[in-house]
């Protein structure tokens, strides 16, 4: 509650990001709901300009702009949130167990495979990777829940090792607490500042990431209203019809943004109180 | 040569400007060391900060007048005074690393100052460093002036930070607290340089501390500080063997001594943050208050001669107060009657840390016998494996050599220990800010210690027994919701006490638990941890390198140096009359205040 308190009262940028978030947020989980035609209806002329029935006008089909807008933001949404959740899911056991054990084996095997999946490219392992496994979502979360997973990992274990030599660490193994104990009792809770910071930055990268994807026409297909692939096909329209590809990216940009500020915001704040 | 006069500073605060420190005067001469003295929270630091014209960020001077041979300091620019602060002022900070820059080596940092402020030449500048370096007493200066400050020692940095401060010629230096965390001996040379220094350079110098007992040793004139006024000042040796103020009498009564026993008494309470106007800041705290005292704050007034001050409303009525006896202290247990086996026994324990080419072997074959409700000390400096072989019995350390054995049984030598070996050595550390989980609130952070050793206890008994240590350490239950930064260096300290007692623990291990901390605090932390010693009847290892509280405390002392035992047994043995030179030269670093009046009414 206080936390929820805190960000809102937090500073100028904190507030707009708030705000950004929350509208682009709202476009994008409850856009379908209130979308004034159908996202793949060929209700209009093609490439109109904007009319008061179609108030960002069609695109190259007869579609209307504003509803395919309103519409395409739920799937990049929802798949970088899945995305996020794998590289969690693997860079916090594997960050908090590097960190502790600090030095030994597991850490230098971890830390390397990490420094390698970094050092390529992310959208060529991507592109290689879709191409042996195939286009679904399901592979498109977990690849790119991968190719984030190293930077987190690396954060978490330097927030884990500045930990893992207090003394509350050595009571607790004085005490004979398991290693899983204390990963889970004892410094996971100290690290959440950075764990949450790292969440918003990689939920925007990943929204921007998916978005590439289906731009690049590796992800969801065509009739489809993905922001990113509206992008790629309103592309040859921009003389004629700029809104086809523009209203996507800012959709794009505004959630973004807004994600960027908030995450700076939260970041801030909890590194200021949140640990001792 | 310098004078301050009526010195105020404030904090501003959402609720207007917070008092800090309240119409300080002080004159400091050539030659002379003015000591300033006063537990956290007195304001000292902030006082002498202002004083010299400095005042961190949110503090505002509301009054005074300084004067440096002449010079007003508040009423020159800033540019000015920064020259001052260059060539005529200097500042030794409490973290000698802090003050010198860790990219530059040491003579490099040096002449670097007496190139730019006494415009000397690259060859005068480095062949003056190295006499500073020599006039300090450091070691090889042509070696140490190579050095990085990452590769010397504290007691090393300390040293240049001091020569660097003397760099400029300086007619006022600054001293706060530069000895804190050094070892007992090298603190005692330091001291002892330093007045050499002064005196033969004549500068004048304002020496800000805790610690009354160095204070005795360093300063001429003392000023002890409370709620950011002073209540008492006067000659040193005067203050400290007929103190007229109750406070100085307190930080007296809580200091122990290695000289002869002593029952050091805590004081309860804790300091107010801020000036108090209206009453006596210390009334609350004090032993011969009487109504009077809180209708008005005192005056600062003469008594005696004109430079001895008190501001005591009942001082001239109280006279020199003696020292109190030390009462809610049992007395030691003579002698711990024989058991068959000792409850601990370590023998010849051999203990390394590190990896690789950094190994070091911090224990070398020490052995020692821990009887069933004993308290025994490990006293040692720093290096010398103390806090390792704690450690070692507590499963953090393997052990290499020789072995640990509890009520007979050894311990497994990699550190596996069974629940009940572990419930039944517990230990305390050092720092509670750091042995505190900052996410876990204080019932969590002793509940846990129920849990796993207790599990006997159903829910219910559990939160009577909570409750109850708690009451025990004098914590007030309420604040069992609270995070270790919503609470002050003791009570957290008492905190880290309860969670090792709770777990009903045959041993308690106390590494270095009140170094560094106030003299009062210090004194009631060891009043507790005897105290529950006594209502549980458990053995305590009291790890330290202060000989003044461990002869307050222990009933068998072991002195131990580089991993090695050096000499062990009963404490009035030990420090009367010391058989390995090494106990001699811990004792004779040894500062105490010196006094009439302590002699004549030790207990």
């Amino acid at each position: 509650m206080s936390l929820a308190r805190r960000v809102v009262g937090g500073g100028l940028a904190g507030n707009i990001g708030l705000v950004l978030v929350l509208v682009g947020g709202a476009v994008a989980v409850a856009g379908p709901l209130v979308a004034p035609h159908s996202p793949y209806a060929l209700k209009g002329v093609p490439l109109e300009s904007p009319t008061p029935e179609f108030l960002l006008g069609t695109d190259q089909l007869g579609r209307d702009v504003l509803s395919r807008v309103l519409s395409g933001g739920g799937s990049v949404l929802l798949l970088a949130a899945l995305a996020v959740l794998v590289t969690f899911a693997i860079a916090v056991p594997l960050g908090l167990l590097a960190g502790y054990r600090g030095g030994g084996m597991f850490d230098g095997a971890t830390s390397r495979l990490a420094d390698v999946i970094m050092s390529l490219p992310p959208l060529v392992l991507v592109l290689i990777l879709v191409i042996v496994l195939g286009t679904s979502s399901t592979s498109i979360v977990l690849l790119t829940g991968l190719v984030t997973a190293p930077r987190v990992y690396r954060v978490l274990r330097g927030a884990t090792q500045a930990l893992a030599e207090q003394d509350f660490v050595l009571a607790a193994r004085a005490r004979g607490e398991r290693t899983g104990a204390i990963l889970i009792r004892e410094l996971l809770p100290n690290i959440t500042g950075p764990l949450l910071t790292e969440a918003g930055t990689r939920l925007n990268y990943s929204i921007i990431f998916i978005a590439t994807l289906n731009f690049l026409g590796l992800g969801v297909q065509p009739p489809s209203s993905d922001w990113g692939l509206m992008v790629s096909e309103g592309r040859v329209y921009l003389g004629q019809a700029p809104l086809i590809a523009i209203a996507p990216a800012c959709a794009i940009g505004v959630l973004t943004i807004g994600i960027n500020l908030l995450s700076d915001r939260l970041g801030v704040h909890l590194s200021r109180t949140g640990t001792a | 040569m310098f004078q301050l006069k009526d010195l105020s500073v404030a904090y501003r605060s959402p609720t207007g400007p917070l008092p800090v420190v309240g119409a300080l005067a002080l004159g400091a001469m050539q030659g002379r060391v003015v000591g300033i003295a006063g537990e956290s929270g007195s304001g000292k630091t902030t006082a002498v900060l202002a004083a010299i014209g400095f005042l961190p960020a949110g503090a505002v001077r509301t009054g005074g007048a300084a004067i440096l041979e002449g010079t007003s300091l508040f009423e020159i620019g800033p540019a000015a005074r920064r020259r001052l602060w260059a060539t005529r002022i200097s500042y030794v900070a409490q973290d000698a690393a802090s003050s010198l820059n860790p990219a530059y080596r040491l003579g490099a940092q040096i002449r670097e100052l007496l190139q730019v402020n006494r415009g000397m030449s690259r060859a005068e500048a480095h062949a003056e460093a190295l006499a500073l370096f020599a006039a300090v007493r450091l070691p090889e200066p042509q070696r140490i002036a190579q050095r990085y400050p990452h590769e010397c020692s504290g007691g090393q940095l300390q040293r240049a930070a001091i020569a660097l401060a003397l760099a400029c010629e300086p007619r006022l230096i600054v001293f706060d607290e530069p000895t804190t965390g050094l070892d007992v001996t090298t603190q005692a040379e330091l001291v002892e340089m330093l007045g050499r220094l002064i005196r033969e350079r004549d500068i004048a110098a304002l020496y800000i501390s805790h610690d009354l007992a160095l204070l005795g040793q360093v300063s001429d004139q003392l000023l002890i500080m409370y709620a950011g006024e002073v209540v008492e000042q006067g000659p040193t040796n005067e203050i400290l063997s007929a103190p007229r103020h109750p406070y100085t009498r307190a930080l007296l009564d809580a200091l122990p001594s290695a000289r002869r026993l002593t029952r050091p008494v805590g004081l309860a309470g804790v300091p107010p943050g801020r000036v108090i106007t209206g009453s006596c800041a210390f009334a609350p705290r004090c032993p011969h208050a009487v109504p009077a005292c809180l209708e008005r704050n005192p005056e600062l007034l003469s008594i005696g001669s004109v430079v001895n001050r008190v501001r005591c409303l009942r001082a001239y009525e109280l006279g020199p107060l003696v020292r109190r006896a030390g009462d809610a202290l049992a007395d030691r247990v003579g002698h711990v009657a024989e058991a068959t086996q000792p409850l601990v026994s370590i023998a010849d324990l051999r203990c390394s840390y590190g990896q690789g080419a950094a190994r070091v072997e911090a224990v070398s074959g020490v052995s020692l016998d821990i009887a069933a409700g004993e308290t025994v000390a490990l006293v040692g400096e720093s290096g010398s494996g103390k806090s390792t072989i704690g450690r070692a019995l507590v499963g953090l350390v393997a052990i290499e050599g020789g072995e640990i054995s509890l009520d007979g049984a050894p311990l497994d030598a990699s550190g596996k220990r069974t629940r009940a070996q572990r419930q039944a050595i517990q230990i305390i550390f050092q720092n509670p800010d750091s042995s505190l989980n900052p996410r876990h609130t204080v019932r969590q952070l002793v509940g846990r210690s129920l849990e796993l050793f207790r599990p006997e206890l159903s829910g219910a008994e559990r939160r009577a027994e909570l409750d109850q240590i708690l009451g025990d350490v004098r914590l007030d239950p309420m604040l069992s919701g609270r995070y270790p930064s919503q609470l002050s260096g003791g009570q957290k300290q008492r905190v880290a006490i309860a969670r090792a007692f709770v777990a009903r623990p045959r041993l308690v291990i106390c590494d270095e638990i009140v170094s560094g901390q106030d003299v009062s605090v210090q004194a009631t932390i060891l009043e507790l941890v005897r105290t529950m010693q006594q209502q549980y009847g458990t053995a305590l290892l009291f790890i330290s390198h202060d000989l003044a509280v461990v002869r307050s405390i222990a009933q068998r002392v072991y002195v131990v140096r580089s991993g090695r035992n050096v000499e062990s047994g009963p404490p009035e043995q030990l420090f009367e009359e010391p058989r390995a030179a090494y106990t001699r030269a811990l004792l004779a670093a040894v500062m105490e205040p010196a006094g009439a009046i302590e002699a004549a009414h030790a207990s």
